[in-house]
């Protein structure tokens, strides 16, 4: 009945050492079922008739028996091995949540290279650590409503990454049978859309929800800099501040709207934006996702006490193209960003083994996930 | 029985019965109550389920939005159908997308009450039927109220399923007395279509379908050619815009062999021509003249009251239309 927090942001204790090489535990099939069962609450990944199907195909992918035997339950339940891998640390869990994030979407890239995937796709490569950061403050009843670029949180929200694979890749076992894609997504907890502006508003209005059925979740929106030029975010604003809603804000600031830097389209101040409508705003600088977290922590704790909208801006980057192939930016300004991008600040934290552990297990685990989304009807 | 006050008992009734119910809208209110009044007394009563908003229909819509993903049932009130346009986005782009684009996982039964229609001197911009931009659009109900339909079974069937509305409320209906029982003419029923002749169908030689105010006009005129001439047509009143029930309207049709649709909304690319596309596959060959579509000029509505009752379809066109097709 209870849906699981993002594992990798609340690693549970294991005795397993995270510095071990990392070999994820094929899961016991009880234990994957759990897994499955708490992660697809709302996030159901069927097999269904093709599953015979899909299991012989994955045998002859899987070259590791093991695999290939956790397979049938375990389907969603890649969080299972996660926990053991970065068992009981959230500094290591926070870089395994972003470094896994942002092998998804270099993933997706490559798929979409290789002529796998239709439409396009958003990468938050480089705004990792806004997802992380601040996923890592919800908890069970509490609802993400996320934008076109909306992996990462989902990611780090649900764990479900087969199920987003298997979406984009436009399979009947995706997390919405293929119909959203990638900017459409649902789940328990999550929603997103393509069109800017308007998730304002309903995320407000999930808020009042709450509000009026007397919860004590919150309803977190997450918004880029570009969709401050919507007029239904100020609306939004107003009536949010008006009616004092559980509401907590995300505005990531990447510094390009599509191809257009802020600075052709953002007057004044992002900040007094907010601050015009009686919102206490928090901003931060930054792709240090312990720095984001700390602001995260506070406000998420601040919007759950006072019942009030609160508003955190992230100013970070995009280190890639806006979708695909649409990227004309200087490329020295990108590469002075790569150098601060949140996986390279994080890591300096960490122990060299322990970060290239994650590493290794992020490819295998992602191998995997790929290996069945491809192998699904 | 006046509508406005009906349907203001059938919005009470829904505040009572069902706590997800939540009233959105500018000025809705005590003391006032709503621009034409339908909410009067309830913020009293429900004071944190009716709620005025700021001059903000796309935050209405999109909270609206919020609010029936989250589990709520919310009725907005759009002070005048024409500030629709401003909740558009809202409507084709997030609310009717939810259930299907998630495949399901999520449904998003907004309601949205528009006040419509002109004949009062409100002029271009607060006069308008604009419902013709709504129909067709994939997973919206497009709903017309009349004097023909008790607002409340309207309201309990909203709420007992997840389909977003757009309940379309003429203006002009609300001063009105009710006639669910309408004297003179022969009342019938089939689901939601209300048909209204004086004599048996086999006797009718023209159908008339028409909804909201106009099927109000065109009742008195069925009766009228029926008492006063002997000329009998039977008069088809929808409540279901878009999606149609189809099955009456060909059963009718094809009885009488002649079709005359009526709609308040201007001409081309309207509920007319879409009948009569259907209509014309479903009855080729069938009908002894094409289908006749009545609508309002192609223009915007004058504030003058001569020059407001020559573009709008009223009374005499409606009458024109329905002798020619009677013939």
């Amino acid at each position: 009945m209870t849906i699981t927090l993002p594992n990798f942001l609340s690693p549970e204790p294991e005795k397993e050492n995270p510095a071990a090489p990392a070999i994820p535990l094929p899961a016991e099939p009880e234990a994957a079922i759990t897994g499955a069962t708490t992660l697809s609450k709302a996030v159901t990944v069927p097999l269904g008739e093709g599953e015979a199907a899909t299991l012989s195909q994955e045998a002859a992918v899987n070259e590791s028996e093991a695999a290939a035997e956790s397979a049938v339950a375990a389907e969603g339940a890649a969080w299972v091995t996660r926990q053991t891998v970065v068992a009981g640390s959230r500094e290591l869990g926070l870089y395994r949540g972003m470094r896994f994030i942002r092998r998804f979407e270099e993933t997706l890239l490559g798929l979409f290279e290789e002529g796998i995937l239709n439409g396009t796709t958003h990468a938050c490569i480089g705004q990792e650590a806004d997802a992380a950061g601040v996923i890592e403050h919800l908890r069970e009843g509490d609802h993400i409503f996320s934008n076109h670029r909306c992996h990462g949180h989902y990611l780090a929200w649900t764990g479900d990454a087969l199920g987003l694979m298997a979406e984009i890749m436009g399979k009947e076992a995706g997390v919405c049978a293929g119909i959203g894609g990638s900017q459409h997504i649902c789940a328990e907890g999550f929603m997103s859309n393509g069109v800017q502006g308007g998730i304002l508003p309903t995320a407000a209005g999930i808020a009042l929800a709450k509000k009026l059925k007397g919860e004590d979740t919150i309803s977190v929106v997450f918004m880029g800099d570009g969709t401050l030029g919507e007029g239904a975010v100020y609306e939004t604003l107003n009536m949010a501040s008006l009616w004092e809603l559980p509401l907590l804000i995300v505005l990531e600031d990447n510094e390009w709207a599509q191809s257009t830097p802020v600075a052709l389209n953002t007057a004044g101040s992002m900040r007094a934006r907010f601050e015009a409508f009686g919102l206490p705003v928090s901003e931060v600088e930054s792709t240090d996702v312990l720095e984001i977290s700390s602001h995260a922590e506070e406000l998420v704790e601040a919007v759950r006490t006072t019942g009030k909208t609160h508003v955190l801006v992230i100013h970070t980057y995009r280190l890639c193209h806006h979708s695909k192939s649409d990227d004309h930016r200087p490329e020295e300004e990108v590469a002075l960003r790569w150098q601060t991008e949140p996986l390279a600040v994080h890591r300096q934290r960490l122990a060299e083994a322990d970060w290239q552990a994650i590493d290794a297990s992020v490819e295998e685990e992602l191998a995997g996930i790929v290996a069945k989304a491809r192998a699904l009807p | 029985m006046i509508f406005a006050k009906e349907l203001g008992a059938a919005l009470r009734e829904s505040l009572e019965t069902d706590e997800r119910v939540v009233l959105i809208g500018e000025d809705i209110i005590d003391p006032y109550g709503g621009a034409f009044k339908v909410t009067r007394g309830l913020s009293t009563d429900f004071p944190s389920r009716v709620r005025t908003t700021p001059i903000s229909e796309g935050a209405i819509a999109g909270f609206s939005a919020g609010l029936a993903l989250a589990g709520m049932r919310p009725i907005a009130e759009v002070m005048f159908g024409d500030f629709i346009t401003l909740c558009f986005d809202q409507i084709v782009n997030h609310i009717t997308k939810y259930e299907a684009m998630y495949n399901g996982k999520a449904t998003c039964p907004a309601v949205f009450r528009v006040p419509s229609g002109g004949h009062r001197g409100y002029g271009p911009t607060h006069s308008q039927s604009l419902e013709k931009h709504f129909f067709g659009v994939p997973h919206l109900r497009v709903v017309a109220a009349s004097l023909f339909h008790d607002p409340r079974d309207a309201f309990r069937d909203f709420l007992s399923q997840n389909t977003p509305v757009l309940y379309v409320e003429h203006k002009l209906l609300y001063p009105q007395h009710m006639r669910l029982a309408p004297n003179g003419l022969i009342t019938t029923r089939e689901g939601s279509t209300v048909r209204l002749s004086a004599v048996p169908r086999e006797d009718c030689t023209a159908t008339v379908l028409a909804y909201g105010y106009q099927a109000g006009l065109a009742a008195d005129i069925v009766e009228k050619l029926a008492v006063e001439e002997e000329i009998f047509v039977e008069l088809l009143v929808p409540a279901e815009l878009s999606p149609m029930d189809w099955a009456p309207v060909e059963v009718s049709a094809k009885a009488t062999g002649s079709l005359v649709t009526v709609e308040e909304g201007t001409a081309g690319w309207s509920w007319g021509t879409e009948v009569s596309a259907v209509m014309s596959e479903r009855l080729f060959g069938l009908l002894r003249r094409p289908v006749s579509v009545v609508a309002s000029e192609k223009t915007v509505i004058p504030s003058s009251r001569a020059k407001e009752g020559r573009m709008l379809v009223g009374s005499p066109q409606i009458e024109t239309a329905i002798r020619e097709a009677a013939k």
